[in-house]
């Protein structure tokens, strides 16, 4: 699995000379749970829909795996069809796109977009939802009579019965309480430990240093960095060219410091890995 | 695709931006029935739409319009002028034959199509005008205006053009909200643009639902939010900015009366070309 861009810009047809993504040049390679983030208008969403070719670069190619995408590369159909088989997107508040009149047929909906037969497709659907954790008391439901949250996780089902090999997230937890969010977040953990590879837009810092394995960071429509997490929000510098608020942990984690622990601020990626650290320290 | 078929409003500071609403849709109305009428002969008909047509090129300069609006405009109209050309050869047996191909087409055909695109196009082009020139709001202003005296037969005015002005608002947003939910189901491997006609209205049905459902969840928000707000629609609205007839419009007023005198008096007298 690699997802390549070279040399990519994007400009909306009625901005003028103003590019929301200016020369962006990254490679994700192998198995990885990449954090997109930046300010709002940084060019995360417009970078994301690149990976399966809702827009195309004004200038530059994207590669993924053996896709090409490019400017007005008027490819046949079947291969975009193949493309978005293979990277599935999950918008912002995707529990606007429900539509069936049930629960399971919503989810199975896309899989059967991608030619799967009926009986498979349904089997996909309720392993997909009971990933998520929507029990079979739902099935027949209709996805309007239920709450945000639920539905939320229905949409999402939608995208991982089709079973894409790279999963793209839009800020999966917006507008979700804590709990629902770490649920959201340990389901995605979970797939991610199952192979998928996942790149998540997100403005929740926490998170993106907890699960991210790799973070491009955005400013602009310029890609400012590539890093990992850790390399990355434990250096002031970093953060402040970026005009990225630290990490709510940075607060104690610098605290510690003060207070002479020799840390290693590269095992900390959350509360619990923290106060193993500070136990070593002790130790020590 | 996705672009409002009338032009969007575009600030400038021009004369055609400074008219009182009420005037424009007044002028808009006054011309568009000049166009309409039926002047002695042919040739005046298309030498009055010629003339029709330099004055909106010389308008939409002014008002700094691009030309290019007016293409984007008539590129969805192109269909359906090839449906009414189909279906005036089939029809219409007047006028003289002309031999093609085996095929007898009658001369009156052609222009008849010719009539409905021309009268179509500046149709069109003066209504991109005033949207253009004229922002949603003052346009609702200036209707509920114009159907003030419905008042007297107990029709709630004010409320209709709170409906229309609100209806307006929404466009640009149902436009994005249907951006967006055509994307998420693309992603759900839904294809808009190539398959039977069954897989196509499958894939207008997940366009549609969901745009219904958002659209009256937006407006039961909306609503709520009026009311805490303290909006009640039966009381005597006052407004912050109030149309004016002014300078410009007393200029503009004799110039469109003018133009239509003269459009009048050429189709009553029957007034031809003498050659």
């Amino acid at each position: 699995m690699a997802i390549t861009f070279e040399n990519v810009y994007y400009q909306y047809k009625n901005e003028d000379k103003n590019y929301s993504l200016n020369d962006i040049t990254f490679d994700l390679e192998g198995h990885f749970f990449a954090g997109v983030i930046g300010e709002t208008g940084s060019g995360k969403s417009t970078l994301i829909q690149h990976i399966n070719a809702l827009l195309r670069p004004s200038k530059g190619l994207v590669k993924i795996d053996d896709f090409t995408v490019q400017v007005q590369n008027k490819k046949k159909l079947k291969k975009i069809k193949e493309l978005r088989k293979k990277v599935g997107v999950v918008f912002q508040f995707p529990e606007y796109q429900l539509f069936e009149d049930t629960v399971l047929k919503d989810v199975a909906f896309g899989p059967k977009n991608f030619n799967v037969s009926k009986e498979d497709a349904i089997k996909k659907a309720k392993k997909a939802l009971k990933m998520v954790g929507i029990d079979e008391s739902y099935y027949e439901k209709s996805p309007f009579e239920l709450s945000g949250g639920e539905r939320r996780k229905v949409a999402i089902a939608g995208i991982i019965a089709i079973e894409p090999e790279i999963l793209v997230l839009d800020e999966p937890c917006a507008g979700l309480d804590p709990k629902s969010s770490s649920e959201m977040m340990e389901l995605f953990l979970n797939l991610y430990n199952q192979g998928l590879s996942l790149i998540m837009v997100s403005h929740n810092m926490d998170i993106v240093l907890k699960y991210c394995t790799k973070c491009l960071v955005l400013n602009r429509g310029k890609l400012l960095y590539n890093l990992k997490p850790t390399e990355f929000f434990y250096n002031e510098m970093y953060l402040n060219t970026a005009k990225i608020n630290e990490p709510n942990l940075l607060y104690y984690v610098k605290m510690a410091l003060k207070k002479n622990y020799k840390l290693d601020v590269n095992n900390i990626k959350d509360i619990s890995s923290f106060i193993l650290e500070l136990k070593r320290c002790k130790n020590a | 695709m996705l672009n409002s078929p009338l032009g969007k409003y575009t600030t400038s500071n021009s004369f055609l931006h400074r008219l009182d609403p009420r005037f424009k849709i007044f002028a808009l109305i006054i011309l568009m029935t000049s166009i309409f009428l039926e002047y002695a002969s042919r040739l005046m008909d298309f030498t009055y739409y010629g003339f029709m047509f330099c004055l909106i090129l010389i308008l939409m300069k002014i008002a700094h319009i691009r030309i290019k609006s007016l293409f984007n405009m008539m590129k969805p109209m192109a269909f359906m002028i090839v449906f009414i050309l189909i279906i005036n050869l089939c029809v219409v047996k007047t006028g003289n034959p002309i031999n093609i191909f085996q095929l007898t087409i009658y001369s009156d055909a052609i222009f008849n199509t010719l009539y409905t695109f021309l009268r179509l196009l500046l149709m069109l082009a003066l209504s991109l005008i005033l949207t253009s020139t004229t922002k949603p709001m003052d346009l609702t202003y200036a209707l509920e205006w114009y159907l003030h005296p419905l008042k007297f037969i107990k029709i709630p005015v004010h409320i209709i053009a709170m409906i229309i002005s609100l209806a307006l608002r929404f466009i640009p947003t149902l436009l994005e909200e249907t951006e967006k939910i055509m994307k998420a189901q693309a992603s759900r491997g839904v294809d808009f643009e190539n398959g039977s006609l069954k897989e196509k209205m499958r894939a207008i049905i997940s366009l549609i639902i969901p745009l219904f459902f958002s659209s009256i969840q937006r407006s039961l928000e909306l609503a709520d939010a009026m009311e805490v707000r303290g909006y009640d629609p039966n009381a005597k609205r006052t407004r912050y900015r109030i149309n004016r007839f002014t300078r410009v419009d007393l200029i503009a007023l004799p110039i469109v009366l003018i133009l239509f005198s003269c459009a009048f008096l050429l189709m009553y007298f029957k007034i031809n070309f003498y050659l």
